[in-house]
């Protein structure tokens, strides 16, 4: 048989489609198993049992909620309200005020009545210097402790709110996050139920508040979305944290808690230095070297995973704060991945070297590459006309009932456990974001993501960049 | 060669079938389930409705009602009965009974458990118990619970030890409530682990019992599983029964450093000082954890005859958090016994190493801090004699101070700093300074230089900048040495920005000499004068100091406040920003000088800070622009 | 016959306080969630509002908020409470309630909160 090079392109091309896509569908189908699992489990123990007595308690723990702030003058004293109504007693909230240039701080004073706590000048050894430390005058907002610092970007906000804390555990958030009433006696108890490992870390859910009714710093009334770009959103976070987290929680391989609702045990986050600043992504990063820190020491340990819908956000409505969004996520995706590479394939840190962070290469970062360079070969094939089109369409069509099949079961489970959005007319909307997902918001993804490995790349060519301190703002 | 790829098409075309049905059926089992859902709903809703009046009626029946109700009250009962043959009717009312109970307190609250057994609800929970499925049995117990069926105690007992952990959980709880002596039975039979939320639960349980005796804890000391001497040990903790004196000292050798840890808890808490000679003895075997717990415990029940151990301790520790303990526990037992120049040294390097904890020993160094505080951010009031601190010369303050500090005072002030933070050196000896951090950097091990760098901070000292080369050019550690360099990077572009923070900082500490003054204040009267004295002397950010009191409930230090207001905002008015300034410094230098006037030295912070009030009363009182003397 | 208004947002709560308050000699309104209760305030019998502070779609606290500074009236009201934690009660109080009770509720008690709140407002020497 001669050797014919167009056949072997095709062969080889059709081969690398074949595995990349068992892989795929095998992972998921075992994802959606372990999710289902974990769910059905985590349901039935919770599904009775008074949360509320707790709360009063004296010996419950404490938590810090620490929540920075870079111009959120429009918003911040409604935020602020609705973080002091938590039901729970032993917690502070600490707002950090990042150098706003705007009137943050002084809105926030002037509606709390705080004044400078003299007594507190504290360090400045993990964050820019803190400009000073105010509470309030009264008793009702006794709880509320607002941290003036320079500006030095969100990860440096929230470990200066860290270093300060004195309590048990610190809550990351953002400040423009809805917390539901009941959110840390979830948190609470997540990190005090276990007997036989530490709980280090307790991440929850993100839902989706665009359109939501509002009130008061209270969810009055869950409702759909009304912008595309949000409802396709919705479906994407219904689909990571109701089924993916869930089922990494299942064989404990969680690797990210989400920076707009993280918890964590002061003492080791403390220890690991608290959130890397040189990097976007240090919500990841932390639990990275969080877990590092515990597989070093070999000390038992868990991160913690709450499916209830304690966290409602605001997610952009536009393309360009979007894509932005994505890209920085990416970025801070292969940067934590880049500073943990040790960690890959490494039998010393168990599933996490062995499942974990491979699927954290090959899913997150490498996926949406092989994805961009398939569209690409599609099309030099289309052109050459070496494209086997009875084969490239069969593929297509399995990728996508499956990428349909999964989106439409993460939905279903959406109404089997939490059931929030009730009228069908927002059921079939949101099928019908299933169905056109993979031709519209999918690609904007994509595209993001290789517009961050592109920057990276050349970031990477023009050796030390001095490092730049951004601010961070709701997207 | 065409063949193969024509398999896998024809492959791929049947599982995309399949994927395809498997979406279509997941779709319509959302609508499906959606439809379930709302149907029991509606018909618990209706039920609900249908029912509420009769079950209120039941409720609040009572024998003194009008026989026309008695008979409604029995005809209600009768139409009950009957219907309880229907296992779902008997599902929705149990659910609503549970429901409703969870609302209600007191007399009702009985009434509707007294109806929940009446009507043999129980019967169907104790079914549950029988089920093989877990969270029908724990949801069965639970029930049990909330309705406080006592009988079901015995029945529940058998799950305490049930292998699947959530059944176990709940009997704990129910054991715990059913019984006044549930938490004897439980501590004595328990052999599982026991979570620190089952902990709470169970104290939260026992808080809410009335008039509950609790047991003597101390007798479960002697089990020998270590989780229920663990939870025994917190329940002495709780009820505060400081009896068990011995068994508690014993435990302090405890196998498991977790008890140990309760223990010391307890000896503190309860003041068990013969603890200390065998705390003494265990020092050395003990974790860091525990070496920094006993060391707390010395601290607060050791003598003067501790000191000497403590001493040990801390020369003898390689441990940089423990030394700093050690000698945080003289001071506390002794206080200033550390401050002496022999150990200024060590003080100060210990606190330095302190940095990563230091919220949790705050209080400890309460006085380094409050010092180091003040110079870099308060120049003016260093000046004040409150200082320990022998080493600065106490200077009269003049009108361009702020140059000063920038030049020879803040080199002084950052070396010291750098001292307080990097434990590098006395202070006396300021030549030769730069070699010894390098020898003392080298001194460090792997894990210690690391931390250095970490906890490494730029305080403006060009002597940090050349230990940060030092550590560059030789460091063998490539993370290290690579932290170093970018810190030396970043300080070096933010030198220039750094410097004229200072000058930014002098300007903007311009908070109200007041706050302070107040905070010491016993009495309103002073305070009243204070008050008047702000409006008299002072400016805008007096206006802040006194907006508080504006709505002070003494009707009297309000008024003050907003007549001090508008003579301050009158003042203002006159004069212009320069003028003030200047102004502003004279009337400080004065406070501080009549301050360093009054205090002696060698008094401590609050008699100083006190004597200082009573002084500024006087001057107050003889002051004629305050309007309202003498109150 | 004093005339009260109950906003209780679960019926068998609500249906059961109906129930005691009528049998101690009141006549009761009830109102399921915030809006019901803002419009029968339109009628003019009504002597207090009890009503739940966790509400849908208009919170107990947003209904003392909207009586005292909109209606400008000061009839009295009694807020019930799911969780009694002190910023709930303070900020009640300051809004310009009257009473306040948290759940688990006391009928019993509730009922003497409510007339000792309307004995109160009788009494001329209270009202300052």
């Amino acid at each position: 048989m001669a050797f014919n090079p167009e056949h072997f392109v095709v062969h080889f091309i059709n081969a690398l489609f074949m595995v990349f896509t068992s892989f795929l569908v095998i992972g998921f189908l075992l994802m959606g198993y372990f999710s289902t699992r974990n769910s059905l489990h985590y349901i039935h123990k919770n599904s009775f049992g008074n949360l509320e007595s707790i709360m009063a308690s004296p010996l419950a723990p404490s938590i810090t909620i620490i929540a920075p702030a870079y111009n959120e003058g429009a918003t911040i004293v409604e935020n602020i309200r609705s973080l002091l109504s938590l039901h729970y007693v032993n917690y502070e909230v600490m707002v950090v005020n990042d150098g706003s240039k705007d009137n943050t701080l002084e809105k926030v004073i002037e509606a709390y009545d705080l004044v400078l706590d003299p007594n507190t000048k504290p360090l400045m050894e993990r964050s820019k210097p803190i400009r000073g430390v105010y509470r309030s005058t009264r008793a009702s907002f006794s709880k509320l402790v607002v941290i003036d610092k320079e500006n030095g970007g969100k990860s440096d906000a929230l470990n200066a709110g860290m270093y300060l804390s004195d309590k048990d555990y610190v809550g990351c958030i953002d400040v423009d996050c809805l917390l539901l009433p009941d959110a840390l006696l979830h948190v609470v108890k997540a990190f005090s139920q276990r007997t036989q490992k530490e709980v280090i870390a307790v991440g929850g859910v993100i839902r989706v508040a665009n359109s939501c009714k509002i009130d008061g710093g209270k969810l009055e009334e869950i409702r759909l979305p009304e912008n595309w770009l949000a409802r396709f959103q919705l479906l994407e976070y219904t689909r990571s944290f109701l089924l993916g987290r869930m089922a990494w929680g299942r064989i404990d391989s969680l690797l990210i808690i989400s920076g707009a609702f993280g918890f964590f045990n002061r003492k080791i986050a403390t220890a690991v230095g608290g959130y890397d600043t040189d990097t976007v992504g240090e919500d990841m990063e932390i639990v990275f070297k969080m877990r590092r820190y515990m597989h070093d020491r070999s000390a038992p340990y868990t991160v913690e995973y709450i499916p209830d819908p304690l966290c409602w956000t605001e997610v952009p409505e536009t393309t360009e704060v979007l894509l932005k969004q994505r890209d920085r996520w990416a970025r801070g995706n292969m940067e934590t991945l880049s500073k943990h590479r040790k960690m890959l394939f490494n039998p010393a840190y168990g599933r996490l070297g062995m499942i974990s962070y491979p699927y954290w290469l090959f899913y997150e970062w490498l996926s949406p590459i092989l994805e961009f360079l398939g569209y690409g070969l599609i099309i030099l094939c289309f052109f050459l006309g070496v494209i086997n089109s009875s084969f490239f369409l069969a593929i297509t069509a399995t990728v996508y009932l499956f990428t349909v099949m999964f989106s439409i079961y993460a939905l279903l489970w959406d109404v089997y456990t939490y059931n929030q959005y009730t009228r069908p007319k927002d059921l079939l909307i949101l099928t019908l974001c299933a169905l056109i997902e993979p031709f519209s918001f999918h690609p904007l993804v994509v595209w993001a993501a290789i517009k961050a490995n592109y920057k990276k790349l050349f970031k990477i060519q023009s050796g030390w960049g001095a490092m730049t301190r951004r601010g961070f703002s709701k997207a | 060669m065409d063949s193969i790829p024509q398999i896998h098409t024809n492959l791929l075309w049947d599982l995309a079938l399949l994927f395809g049905v498997i979406s279509l059926a997941y779709f319509t089992s959302i609508f499906v389930l959606r439809m379930i859902n709302r149907r029991k709903v509606a018909e618990m809703t209706y039920f609900r409705k249908e029912w509420a009046e009769a079950i209120s009626h039941i409720v609040f029946h009572s024998n003194e009602d009008p026989v026309e109700e008695q008979k409604a009250y029995l005809r209600l009962k009768v139409k009950i009965r009957a219907d309880l043959a229907r296992p779902y009717f008997r599902k929705l009312l149990s659910e609503m009974l549970l429901d409703l109970h969870k609302d209600l307190e007191g007399h009702s609250a009985d009434t509707v458990r007294q109806l929940f057994r009446d009507l043999q609800l129980h019967h169907d929970c104790y079914d549950k118990l029988k089920s093989m499925r877990w969270p029908r049995i724990s949801q069965g117990i639970h029930e049990l619970t909330q309705m406080q069926v006592l009988e079901a105690y015995f029945p529940i007992t058998r799950f305490l030890n049930d292998r699947r952990s959530i059944i176990r959980k709940q009997s704990e709880l129910a054991i715990v409530e059913l019984q006044t002596e549930g938490i004897n039975y439980f501590l004595n039979t328990t052999r599982s682990a026991i979570s620190q939320w089952q902990q709470l639960k169970m104290i939260e349980l026992l808080e809410q019992k009335t008039d509950y005796q609790p047991p003597a804890f101390k007798q479960w000391l002697l089990s020998s599983h270590t989780d229920t001497v663990l939870f025994a040990l917190r329940l002495i903790l709780h009820f505060q029964q400081n009896d068990g004196k011995k068994s508690i000292i014993e435990l302090s050798k405890h196998i498991d450093f977790r008890v140990r840890h309760e223990a010391l808890r307890c000896i503190r808490d309860f003041g068990f000082e013969d603890a200390l000679p065998l705390l003494e003895k265990l020092f050395k075997g003990c974790d860091l954890d525990l070496k920094l717990d006993i060391l707390d415990t010395f601290g607060q029940l050791g003598s003067t005859e501790d000191i000497e151990f403590l001493e040990n301790c801390a020369a003898q520790s390689k441990d940089f958090l423990i030394a700093s303990k050690a000698l945080a526990a003289i001071n506390q037992i002794e206080p200033d016994r550390v401050l002496p120049s022999v150990n200024l040294e060590s003080v100060k390097l210990s606190y330095a190493n302190e940095m990563p904890q230091w919220a949790d020993d705050r209080q400890s160094f309460e006085v380094a801090e409050v010092s180091f505080y003040e110079e870099v951010e308060f120049p003016v009031k260093t000046r004040k004699p409150l200082k320990s601190k022998e080493a600065k010369p106490e200077e009269p303050l003049e009108p361009n101070f702020e140059l000063n500090l920038l030049d020879g005072d803040l080199e002084d002030q950052v070396e010291e700093q750098l001292g307080v933070v990097h434990t590098v050196k006395p202070l006396e000896e300021s030549s030769a300074q730069e070699e010894d951090y390098k020898l003392f950097y080298q001194r460090l091990d792997l894990e210690e230089r690391r931390n250095f760098i970490r906890n490494f901070s730029y305080l403006g000292n060009p002597r940090e900048l050349e230990l940060l080369e030092y550590i560059v050019e030789f460091e063998t550690d490539d993370e290290t040495q690579f932290q170093a360099f970018q810190l030396l990077k970043s300080i070096q572009a933010d030198t220039r920005a750094a410097t004229a923070r200072v000058v930014e900082e002098v300007h903007e500490s311009e908070h109200s000499i007041f706050y302070q003054l107040i905070e010491f204040t016993p009495d309103n009267d002073l305070k009243k004068n204070l008050i008047q004295e702000a409006g008299a002397i002072g400016d805008r950010k007096e206006i802040a100091f006194l907006k508080p009191f504006l709505t002070n409930e003494d009707k009297l230090i309000s008024k003050l406040a907003s007549r001090a207001v508008e003579r301050i905002e009158a003042r203002l008015l006159e004069v212009s920003e320069e003028d003030e300034y200047a102004w502003r410094l004279q009337i400080l230098a004065k406070y501080s000088q009549e301050a360093q006037a009054i205090s002696a030295p060698e008094e401590d912070f609050e008699v100083s800070g006190f004597d200082f009030q009573f002084d500024l009363n006087d001057f107050a009182l003889n002051n004629e622009a305050s309007p309202k003397n003498g109150v | 016959m004093k005339h009260l208004l109950l906003g209780e947002d679960d019926p068998m709560l609500a249906s059961l306080l109906k129930y005691k308050l009528e049998k101690a000699g009141y006549r009761v309104s009830t109102a399921e969630d915030g809006r019901q209760v803002k419009k029968s305030l339109a009628d003019n019998s009504i002597d207090m509002i009890i009503t739940d502070i966790m509400m849908p779609y208009f919170s107990g606290m947003e209904l003392v908020d909207f009586v005292r500074n909109i209606l400008r009236s000061d009839l009295p009201i009694l807020l019930i409470s799911s969780a009694s934690n002190e910023e709930n009660i303070l900020k009640a109080f300051s809004l310009g309630a009257d009473d306040f009770i948290s759940k688990p509720v006391s009928p019993s008690e509730l009922q003497v909160r409510i007339a000792r709140v309307m004995g109160k407002i009788r009494n001329p020497d209270a009202i300052n």
